[in-house]
């Protein structure tokens, strides 16, 4: 009798989805950790104040935030004579953003300001990517490396209160989106993603660097 | 006792399906159950559901789980274990169409990065990210579903109808 069959998997299906929904209300009543797949919005990063060259930067001291590239610190002093960045790609930060994802997705040329402040910046992709080539200074940490204790060592040398800017592969690549809805889970609320990746910062002629990560490889 | 209803032949080939198939559906709930967050992240990459349902989503990595595990405790007793069989081949024959999809959306050149957590973290014998791998392993899952469902509960079943 097939129906019975068919009845009694249905059953099954049934009481999952019970079971399922109850555990759903449940965690989300209880859990300190409810599921969330958006990421919370950031505080607005003052761009006027990142465009300033006086600006202090926000990296804190001692980490190998551009410093170990010889193209990071060349490329940042010529055009800025003065406070104009006129001719600078810098596009002028979005106005008064509608969507949440536009305060934490940042253009390249943004990315690139910051780059220059020194802001650290996080590659989420593959440590053999890594290895292949990265922003000039960054640093690796992935969803997978977060709770090791590679990843602690990346984590140590954070501030939680500057911004880090994320990136991946482009595209719709998740790594970064996943890596800074853990980021914020730790408490950084300033984190950023360059949404275009890494290909785009290639494509720029932005500074680059090859080799092993400095802290939190293994 | 069963009372002439002697264990056929076949029997003892269901029975190793039925619990090494069940251990693995249990398993695998407990698993996402364990990380409810890394598993609703999981089935959002697979861009199946569209984001403005988020709640749909996160209702899935609930309720997915409970219906292995369910299915799985099941198959394990030997409580309604054809009907099991079903459901777990069943689920098996759509997670082999929704790999394929990722598979095949890949190739058509959209990105996309999932991770299976078929299992959690235990990902034995395949890799983390997706591939052909996950296919035939389903493939020799869902090999293991037929006997239970052709031949019935096999010994050491609750089921009392050991063959139909």
């Amino acid at each position: 009798m097939p129906s019975l069959l068919l009845y009694r998997a249905a059953a099954l299906v049934t009481l999952g989805v019970i079971a399922g929904g109850l555990h759903a209300t449940i965690h989300a009543k209880v859990s300190d950790k409810p599921v969330t797949l958006r990421l919370l919005q950031p505080g607005v990063i003052d761009w006027d104040a990142y465009a300033n060259k006086g600006n202090p930067a926000p990296a804190p001291s001692g980490i190998p935030a551009t410093s170990g590239t010889p193209a990071g610190a060349p490329s940042s002093t010529p055009a800025r004579t003065g406070n104009t960045p006129a001719s600078q790609p810098p596009t002028p930060p979005p106005p008064a953003a509608a969507d949440p994802m536009d305060e934490i997705n940042i253009t390249i040329a943004q990315a690139k300001l910051l780059h220059d402040n020194r802001v650290v910046f996080l590659d989420a992709r593959h440590l053999n990517e890594y290895e292949e080539g990265h922003v000039a200074g960054a640093l690796w940490l992935t969803t997978e490396s977060f709770a090791t204790p590679g990843g602690g060592e990346v984590m140590g040398v954070l501030d939680r209160d500057a911004p880090v800017v994320v990136y991946c592969g482009g595209g719709m690549c998740d790594a970064s989106k996943n890596l800074v809805r853990l980021l914020q889970q730790a408490g950084f609320m300033q984190a950023r993603i360059m949404h275009d990746g890494y290909p785009e910062w290639v494509k720029a002629g932005h500074p680059t660097q090859t080799g092993k990560p400095p802290i939190g490889g293994n | 006792m069963a009372t002439s209803t002697t264990v056929r032949p076949m029997g003892w080939l269901v029975l190793p399906c039925r619990v090494v198939l069940g251990g693995l559906f249990i398993v695998a709930g407990v698993m996402k159950l364990r990380d409810p967050q890394g598993f609703a992240e999981a089935i959002a990459a697979f861009k199946l559901i569209p984001e403005r349902a988020d709640y749909l989503t996160v209702f899935t990595a609930f309720a997915m789980p409970w219906i292995e595990l369910l299915a799985g405790a099941f198959l394990v007793i030997g409580l309604w274990a054809r009907a099991s069989a079903l459901l777990i081949g069943a689920l098996l024959v759509a997670f082999i169409v929704m790999i394929a999809s990722v598979l095949i959306r890949i190739k058509m050149g959209v990105q996309l990065s999932v991770s299976c957590t078929c299992f959690g973290e235990l990902e034995w014998p395949c890799g983390e990210t997706l591939g052909m791998c996950q296919i035939w392993r389903d493939v020799v899952l869902l090999a293991m579903a037929v006997p239970v469902l052709v031949w019935g509960p096999g010994p050491l079943a609750i089921d009392r109808e050991s063959t139909r």
